[in-house]
């Protein structure tokens, strides 16, 4: 693009950018004639050079010998997190599901299990009818067939007893033979 | 760009930052140790400049290398290796200004105490030359101004870089970049000029 040789404005604000070698060789050019021809130019030209080699004087810092260490040690951190993924599955992605499982069986445990334990009625209110070997354990949920059986012969007879009805498990015949 | 397109390019062409950082993406921390040894030392003044705390500034130096190397897998040759090692540096000088402004208290309380051991060799070495008189005035003068305007000028002046990589590092244009440089040479008034 070229610049007017003549347009003072145009050009000053040209003159950072020509110091830096930011600009065309035509627009180069034309910042060059003005500040020949230019006093005000010439001397932001001369000021801005100055205030550049000032700038450049400035001393530099340098780095701590332990840069390159306290750097090395971050990463090596972080690569250490990163590694062994298997460690990562065993220690908090397989404990999660086998915790579920757990909870799991347990309540179903617990579900077969309640009404075996609570549900029946006691002993006193059946007297005079023959106990059946209702053994009662933890495990007793897994005899579930029988545990059904049982259930109904329990119930059966207490409504037989307490209320004179009629038989309808086909098992309290049997009992009575006996 | 893949990896063939490097091998094809001539010397001349190829950036050799680029080269190392692939082969730190391939897991060489040899490359990685080459480049910080490169680009420690001026990374550390464009931050020391930038914010006046060769501390604070050598601690974002070292963010910046982790940074760049938490994201080696990202890394993609289209761009100059140089130039987004700046731009991380930028936000995270950026990012310690405005965390600075808004806990200025908290801040210069923390750094009680850390100015006084400087016999320590594990600290950058400042403590002498800060207290030049030329030095303080020019740092005076450079803090002094706008922080956009700043962090243009001192990547001209003391990085060399092009208008077109400084205008990629801040995030604007090359036209602005052009404006913010010449504001700060108007605006930076440096003490016992002569």
């Amino acid at each position: 693009m070229r610049i007017s040789t003549g347009n003072c404005e145009q050009i000053s604000l040209k003159i950072p950018a020509f110091i830096d070698g930011e600009l065309s060789d035509i627009e180069s050019k034309s910042v060059k004639e003005h500040i020949k021809s230019c006093n005000k130019c010439r001397m932001a030209y001369d000021r801005y050079s100055v205030q550049n080699e000032l700038l450049k004087e400035i001393t530099k810092i340098t780095p701590s010998d332990s840069f390159n260490s306290k750097l090395f040690q971050k990463i090596e951190q972080f690569n250490i997190k990163r590694q062994h993924p298997a460690d990562v599955f065993f220690r908090w992605i397989l404990p999660l599901p086998a915790l579920c499982a757990v909870v799991l069986v347990v309540f179903m445990g617990f579900t077969l299990v309640s009404p075996y334990l609570y549900a029946l009625p006691g002993q006193n209110e059946t007297s005079g009818v023959l106990p059946i070997n209702t053994k009662k354990s933890l495990i007793s949920f897994i005899e579930f067939s029988s545990y059904c059986d049982n259930h109904c012969r329990q119930v059966c007879r207490y409504c037989r007893v307490t209320k004179g009805s009629k038989c309808i498990c086909g098992g309290c015949a049997d009992e009575s033979e006996k | 760009m893949k990896k063939l397109d490097l091998l094809n390019i001539s010397d001349k062409q190829a950036d050799p930052d680029a080269v190392l950082m692939l082969s730190v993406k391939d897991g060489n921390l040899k490359s990685f140790e080459t480049l910080v040894n490169k680009y420690k030392a001026p990374l550390l003044n464009f931050i020391f400049r930038f914010i006046r705390n060769s501390q604070i500034a050598e601690e974002i130096a070292q963010e910046t290398f982790f940074r760049v190397y938490r994201a080696r897998m990202k890394y993609k040759p289209a761009a100059k290796f140089s130039t987004w090692l700046y731009r991380i540096a930028t936000n995270l000088a950026f990012d310690f200004k405005k965390k600075e402004k808004g806990d200025a208290i908290t801040y210069s309380t923390s750094l009680q105490g850390k100015e006084a051991d400087f016999e320590n060799k594990d600290k950058p070495v400042y403590y002498g030359i800060e207290k030049s008189q030329m030095d303080n005035s020019i740092q005076t003068a450079l803090q002094n101004l706008p922080e956009k305007q700043r962090l243009a000028l001192v990547l001209k002046v003391y990085e060399d870089k092009s208008y077109s990589e400084i205008a990629e590092i801040i995030g604007c244009s090359k036209n602005a970049v052009e404006s913010l440089i010449f504001r700060a040479r108007q605006n930076l008034k440096i003490e016992n000029f002569r």
